[in-house]
Parts: structure tokens; C-alpha cells; sequence
């Protein structure tokens, strides 16, 4: 599919390019919206609020689309999931009454998590966003490869050094934790040496 | 995943997870443009290490951050290749073609016409209260004329002769 329409027309408010825009791109708008949001009821309600929010301001977040740098359609999906994402979060923080809302959730969190100071880049975005996917999402190696577009090999290899890096910085923590409190510290070439890919 | 990994492995990284939420401030937001372009692979150079572009390592530190984002490219990347299967209502088109209005091209401003004989009746209205009130301040007038003499009518007409009688060389004034 090309996205043969005339940006500068929609931009400056054109009405026949605006319906043809539409009538063009509502399908794949409202499939987007259908992946963050399941309820029919509530998948038109943030369809319009995609089309209210490209056109509004005179078109301001419409102008910011580039042609040079990615197709109308790949621009589109993210803006209707972030929207319709950005949307539904709205509305569900508007329609809980605090009455609702558990306890727990209002209470302010101790900063009680673990007091590990990790050091500045100990893994690289790369790696971070290679194991997210791995692990968050469960997804295969051949699909993060896909995504990536890097070898499969490439991504093992990734996963492999991330791994180094935690069991290394986990092992050295527990290590200095035990020495703390008068413990044997953690073996840590029993760790470094149970992995496979 | 397919069992390829250990769960030792994801154990150590939601230790980590767990660990770096508490961390220092999450990425910076890369604009929709960004996005897209790293979704088409547009930011990826001929060079397979492209992990020393600032581009792609900022957006891949908010991609790691918010992992939910990660599905949107996934999306947006579907999108790009086939035909959008979902039907769509033409009330959702039409709800959404109705946020731009037609501009009225060629259409004056309605302005609305006032009937001359109204201007007329007012100018008339002018006049006739005009010599109305003339005629009776005129009446008024010269009964009042008529009752006093010709002394009062002579009074307006003449200064009284005593009024500069005492202004010679000789007063005080």
C-alpha cells in the first residue's frame, strides 16, 4: 500500500484530502486501536480521539511527520496505540472513585527495594532491551533477531555477555553482603560456569 | 522464549528488574518520527554494530524501560507490510471526516439590510417634533408678550437705560 496523500493539503485543513485521509487510513487506525483495547463500545470513542488528536492545534503533531524517515502507516500504528494507550489510562483514573482504590495503592511506597547501587551502564540499552524481550515478552530468539534485524547468533551472544555481567555484579554483591554479616561469601565460579545458551 | 534459556537466567534478571526500578530517572521519550523509523529499520546503517549511534541507543534504553512500547513497533511494523484487516463502520469515518468543516468559500458575511423608510420615518419624526416645539415656545411666548405690555417685549429687545447710567469717569467702578 503507498501513502500517496498530500500532506501539505491535510495540513493546512483541506477538506476533501482531510475525508480522503480518513476513509483511507480508519481501517488501519482503528486495528491499531484494537490491539491496546478490546471493548467494540470503547474502540470507536478512541478512534476519534486518534483523528481529534492529528488534526488538533492546526495539525500539529500531523506536521511532525517525516516521510524521509518512515512510511504514513508505521507512523500512524504508533501514534493510535500510544493515544488510545494514553486515552484509556485517562479515563480509568477518571471513572475510579477513590473509594476504589485498594489501600496499598495509595500508600507511599518505602524505598525499600534492594539498596544495590548498580554502576552506570552495567548493561547497554542493547542488552537491557534483549533481555526485556527474552524475558517480559517471552518472545523467541528468531523474533528478537527479527526486530532487531541482527543475526540470531548475535542476540545469544548479547544474552550470553548480559548474563556474564549480572552473575559477576550479583555474585560480588552477595559476596560483600556475606562478609557484612559474617557469612561464607557466594562461590561465584559456581555461577559463572552453569550457563548455556 | 522456548526453554532455550535458563530460568536461572531470567531469576537473575528480574533480580535486576527489581533492582534498577529504583534506579535513576527512566529514558527520555524519542518523538512518534523516531519510533517509526527505528520500527522500519530506518536508523540501522549498512554496518551490523550500530549500537555507537545515539539515536538508536536512546531509543533503545526507552524501549527497555517501557517494554510495553516494544509491541506498538512490533504493530506498527505489521502494519507497514500487509492490509489492515478490521472493518470499519462508516459512522467511525464519518464521526471522524466531521472534525474539519468545509471553509465557506465565496460566501459574504450576512449583514442585514435596513429598509430605507425607516430612516426616513426617523428624519420625518426630527422635523415634525421640531416645528411642534417651535410653535409652542413661539405661542408661549407671545401670550406671555401680550399679557405683560409691549414694556416686556421692548425689555428683550432694548437694555434697560439705567444699566449704564452710573458708567462714566466720575464712579467708582
Amino acid at each position: 500500500m503507498t501513502d500517496a496523500i498530500d500532506l501539505a493539503a491535510l495540513c493546512r485543513g483541506d477538506k476533501g484530502t482531510w475525508d480522503g485521509f480518513v476513509r483511507r487510513y480508519a481501517r488501519l487506525i482503528v486495528s491499531a486501536v484494537r490491539g491496546v483495547v478490546r471493548d467494540g463500545g470503547e474502540v470507536e470513542d478512541l478512534v476519534q480521539d486518534v483523528f481529534l488528536r492529528l488534526c488538533k492545534d492546526g495539525f500539529r503533531l500531523m506536521r511532525t511527520y517525516d516521510p524521509e524517515r518512515a512510511g504514513l502507516s508505521t507512523w500512524l500504528t504508533i501514534v493510535a496505540r500510544s493515544t488510545a494507550r494514553d486515552s484509556m489510562r485517562r479515563r480509568q483514573l477518571a471513572a475510579t472513585p477513590i473509594e476504589a482504590v485498594p489501600e496499598a495503592a495509595l500508600a507511599v511506597e518505602p524505598k525499600m527495594r534492594e539498596r544495590v547501587k548498580f554502576p552506570d551502564r552495567l548493561l547497554s540499552p542493547r542488552q537491557k532491551l534483549v533481555l526485556t524481550m527474552l524475558y517480559d515478552h517471552d518472545l523467541e530468539v528468531s523474533d528478537v533477531a527479527t526486530f532487531l534485524r541482527i543475526d540470531p547468533q548475535t542476540v545469544r551472544s548479547t544474552h550470553h555477555k548480559a548474563m556474564l555481567k549480572l552473575r559477576t555484579y550479583f555474585a560480588e554483591e552477595d559476596s560483600r553482603d556475606g562478609d557484612a554479616k559474617g557469612v561464607r561469601p557466594v562461590n561465584n565460579k559456581n555461577v559463572e560456569t552453569g550457563h548455556g545458551r | 522464549m522456548g526453554g532455550e534459556f535458563r530460568p536461572a537466567d531470567q531469576a537473575l534478571w528480574q533480580r535486576w528488574r527489581h533492582c534498577d526500578a529504583a534506579g535513576p530517572a527512566s529514558a527520555p521519550e524519542p518523538d512518534m518520527a523516531s519510533l517509526a523509523a527505528y520500527s522500519e529499520g530506518r536508523l540501522f546503517g549498512a554496518v551490523s554494530d550500530t549500537e555507537s549511534d545515539s539515536e538508536i541507543i536512546e531509543i533503545e534504553e526507552f524501549l527497555s524501560a517501557r517494554p510495553e512500547i516494544v509491541a506498538d513497533l512490533w504493530a506498527a511494523r505489521e502494519a507497514a507490510a500487509s492490509e489492515f484487516r478490521s472493518p470499519t463502520h462508516e459512522d467511525i469515518i464519518l464521526r471522524a471526516q466531521s472534525l474539519i468543516v468545509e471553509p465557506q468559500v465565496g460566501v459574504e458575511p450576512f449583514r442585514p439590510r435596513r429598509a430605507p423608510w425607516r430612516a426616513i420615518a426617523v428624519a420625518a419624526s426630527l422635523v415634525a417634533a421640531g416645528v411642534v416645539g417651535f410653535s409652542i415656545g413661539m405661542d408661549d411666548w407671545l401670550s406671555l408678550a401680550n399679557a405683560a405690555g409691549p414694556s416686556l417685549s421692548q425689555e428683550f429687545m432694548d437694555p434697560p437705560g439705567t444699566m449704564l447710567a452710573n458708567f462714566d469717569e466720575d464712579s467708582n467702578l
